[in-house]
């Protein structure tokens, strides 16, 4: 191992001696693993977040420094200095050239004993890094975040492989996560009684969004939940037969879905964010179905809330899963 | 043609299921605040339900109806209301948006005599145009934020109404009642069997907000989410448990009523009796309001109230006279605003309760409460028995009994009190605590307890709110108290100074409470 982990282990006692880091409570070990200068950047801000939230021993692995780089200092203060109640420990180690056996003798080390191991894998290639091979059996939780890798699509496809590899191992994609009140409005449409029957009349679906992954995820989800199945590049067919056309549009800011609009024979369903308002979707349903305007609020959609999220759930998630199959089969019908 | 779904009947929606639940209160709704041009609907009421708005947790299809004396129309209120937001809600939750253009367009208000059953039938037709307008379904939340005088009056009125119950079962109606929940026993059974004959128990919230306080709800996860305390937690292990609420306030202005109430009434009365019966009760089998009500209710049932011959050697009282508080000369409470000037209402309270059960047989709850005291406090303190065998032998230091507490305010958290070793060759014992605080364990902060409790009315949870048996059964420990105390002038007020720890006789109820 070339990383000096006896100095790193020295400088954390030294600090728990010396009160700099007294940190009473403990609810996990936070590692998070990049490659890219502004990723670590936007990383570090996210995780600082989290850790002010949830007191932890986060361990950044960055991928642009050497080896001999390594800080230990405290999670309770930010940056500008800002400072909390919580108290945690924040490591970061230079990684750049680290073997993967190196990585995996890291966190053997550094991780506190008895509590989850989360961690933030912030680079591509899941599929195929020998680094993240070598350490993933060794955490609990894995976040991952496919619409923030380059090619969406490419990212979505990386994770199905690696989930079909590894059906046990427990994942979140943020991406998925952020749909949350997006699953929960369009919902919200046909909670009534009297217009659940709409949704098995649904002939269209059009989903305006700033990246991919989100996109398909929604789409992944309406199609596992509803049973249909891919049967055209820009359609679905549901079990009695009757053709879903589906719309993707790119629209927006990276990773928010911007208006999903759901189409039956005799109704429209229609969820937007509010043009004066990026923090609530309108809802408006017109047709047979027509319902008073309403407004809902969107909440903790970033990405320290996703991860928390993330974290929290814990555990496996079927319909996740279900979207994400889902997902790759819409990804393979429009690539055919 | 709409193709059928693939169940007969399906009234699941099958987005719905399989999602993580939603914090959103899927059941909409109407809440009608009556008394909404008052304090606590301002201070508190109206923030909890807008910040609920803002946390997502309000339900998408709901409206909000203000009926009280105050002249408005809808818009002055919707102004009134806002101005009030801007005034008890944080800099960064102030009204404004799309949110709270939403939010505006679903209050309504009813200028209203309590007295005239013209104004209910305009609040009947009001919440029928709600359903219509906001689709709120027919379910409809009362919330009785009057004086209580009132509380009668309003319930009679909304049955004659027939705003009581739906003649075709669409939606629900329920009723929060703010406390006091009557000012004796033969008061709040009166109040009870006027409401007796309007909403059954299971459409009654009896609101103490103390019970939405985060640490009080982690009593219970403290007793029965780990393995490590039950098994101590009986006569066996614990000596006594103290329960503390002290305030440091005199009675501001809030003179006129705590002349007529006093401590016994204001705090133990509903608000300590209730963590005593947490603190108490046997294992309930779920966490399903009724199972956990039943526990506090047979607990409570299991403490027999004083003779009156027993009240000398059972209860305290004390009346703050002038004294220091943070440095500064405080005045007395006879010398309070709207108090007499011979007042005989205690400010100070503590009883001694015993739990004849197999777990609690000879273990002393004793509870106080007091204003004026030396500091603001609430706290639940497990005081466990001594160590059976000296070990060390009788020369070394005194060991102290192991204390858990259970704070509540102003610091949320648990400590627990322990002996360890002095490092060094000597054999000496010192008592440390591990303290644990939820602002420094999570970095989250609690909903106020508001929004907790009208969340869970709207949702149709009881398990925070107190069911009528327990109600009665708290007036029954406390009237013999109160009846002796009325009845006899105590000479000795004001008998503790304001700042102190409270007057000598509750020091002579019970020797070893924790110093406040």
């Amino acid at each position: 191992v070339s990383i000096d982990l006896q100095s790193v282990l020295g400088e954390l006692t030294q600090r728990r001696k010396s009160q700099l880091d007294r940190m009473d409570v403990a609810l996990m070990t936070l590692v998070a693993f990049f490659e890219d200068a502004a990723v670590g950047e936007w990383l570090r801000d996210r995780i600082h977040s989290l850790a002010v939230k949830h007191p932890s021993r986060v361990i950044l692995m960055d991928g642009t420094q050497s080896e001999s780089t390594h800080h230990v200092g405290s999670a309770t203060c930010d940056q500008h200095g800002e400072c909390l109640k919580t108290r945690g420990e924040w490591i970061e180690l230079g990684v750049a050239g680290s073997e993967p056996g190196t990585l995996r003798s890291v966190i053997s080390a550094l991780a506190l004993p008895q509590v989850p191991v989360v961690l933030i894998w912030a680079s591509g290639k899941i599929g195929h890094d020998e680094r993240f091979a070598e350490i993933f059996p060794h955490v609990r939780t894995i976040v991952y975040n496919s619409s923030a890798l380059g090619s969406d699509e490419g990212a979505l496809r990386q994770l199905v492989e690696f989930l079909h590899a590894h059906p046990d191992v427990v994942v979140s994609d943020l991406a998925y996560l952020r749909l949350a009140p997006w699953q929960e409005s369009v919902a919200l449409f046909f909670d009534a009684k009297s217009v659940i029957r709409e949704l098995f009349d649904l002939r269209g679906v059009e989903i305006a969004s700033g990246s991919a992954a989100e996109a398909y995820y929604l789409l992944g989800w309406l199609a596992s939940r509803l049973e249909w199945v891919p049967c055209a590049p820009d359609r679905f067919c549901n079990r009695f037969g009757t053709e879903i056309e589906f719309a993707l549009t790119h629209e927006g800011p990276a990773r928010r879905i911007r208006r999903v609009a759901l189409h039956s024979s005799q109704s429209h369903f229609v969820a937007e964010l509010q043009p004066d308002d990026p923090c609530a979707i309108a809802l408006r349903v017109s047709g047979a179905a027509q319902h008073p305007d309403r407004s809902h609020p969107i909440v903790d959609l970033g990405t320290a809330a996703l991860i928390e999220r993330a974290i929290l759930t814990g555990n496996k998630d079927r319909i996740f899963h279900d979207t994400l199959l889902a997902a790759s089969e819409i990804l393979a019908r429009r690539q055919a | 043609m709409i193709v059928a779904p693939p169940t007969d009947g399906a009234t699941v929606n099958p987005l719905r299921a399989g999602l993580p639940p939603s914090d959103r209160i899927e059941e909409p709704c109407s809440i009608v605040f009556f008394g909404a041009s008052g304090d606590l609907f301002k201070r508190m009421l109206l923030p909890a339900v807008y910040s609920m708005r803002l946390n997502g947790t309000l339900p998408t299809d709901f409206a909000l109806v203000g009926f009280a004396r105050t002249k408005y129309d809808d818009e002055g209120f919707r102004t009134y209301c806002r101005e009030q937001l801007d005034t008890f809600m944080p800099p960064d939750k102030r009204p404004e948006g799309s949110v709270w253009d939403d939010f505006a367009a679903r209050i309504r208000y009813i200028a209203a005599d309590f007295k005239d059953s013209s104004d209910f039938v305009k609040l009947k037709e009001l919440l029928a145009h709600n359903d219509e307008e906001f689709g709120t379904g027919g379910n409809h939340l009362f919330y009785l934020a009057t004086p209580p005088p009132v509380f009668p009056v309003v319930v009679q009125h909304l049955k004659n109404a027939g705003l009581d119950t739906h003649d075709d079962n669409r939606g629900w109606t329920r009723i929060v009642i703010e406390k006091p929940f009557g000012t004796d026993l033969d008061s709040a059974r009166a109040l009870q069997r006027e409401i007796d004959k309007v909403f059954s128990e299971s459409a009654v919230y009896r609101i103490d907000h103390y019970l939405g306080k985060e640490p009080v709800q982690d009593i219970i996860a403290l007793r029965f989410a780990n393995t490590i305390f039950e098994p101590i937690w009986n006569r066996n292990y614990v000596a006594n448990v103290q329960i503390t609420a002290a305030e440091s306030l005199g009675v501001e202005e809030r003179g006129g009523y705590y002349d007529r109430a006093g401590a016994l009434r204001d705090m133990i009365q509903n608000h300590v009796i209730n963590l005593l019966a947490l603190v108490a009760m046997e294992p309930p089998v779920s966490s399903h309001a009724d199972d956990i009500r039943n526990e506090k209710s047979k607990v409570l049932s299991a403490i027999a109230p004083a003779s009156y011959d027993e009240v000398a050697e059972t209860s305290a009282r004390g009346q703050y006279g002038p004294g220091t508080i943070d440095g500064q000369p405080v005045k007395g409470y006879r010398q309070e605003d709207a108090v007499a000037p011979d007042s005989n209402t205690e400010t100070f309270a503590a009883v001694k309760f015993c739990i004849d059960n197999w777990r609690w047989s000879g273990v002393p709850f004793c509870l106080r409460s007091g204003k004026r005291l030396a500091r603001k406090l609430s706290e639940i303190v497990v005081a466990f028995k001594p160590i059976p065998h000296h070990f060390y032998g009788a020369s070394t230091d005194d060991i102290e009994p192991n204390l858990l507490v259970i704070k509540i305010q102003p610091d949320e958290g648990i400590a627990m009190r322990f002996e360890a070793k002095v490092p060094g060759p000597k054999d000496h014992v010192r008592s440390v605590y591990m303290d644990f605080n939820y602002g420094s364990g999570f970095g989250v902060v609690s909903p106020p307890a508001y929004e907790r409790l009208i969340g869970d009315a709207i949702r149709g949870d009881q398990t925070l709110f107190t069911r009528w048996d327990a109600v009665e059964r708290a007036w029954q420990l406390v009237t013999p108290i109160l009846d002796v105390w009325t009845s006899s002038k105590d000479f000795s007020f004001p008998n503790y100074a304001a700042g102190s720890q409270g007057p000598p006789s509750a020091t002579k109820l019970f020797p070893d409470w924790r110093q406040l």
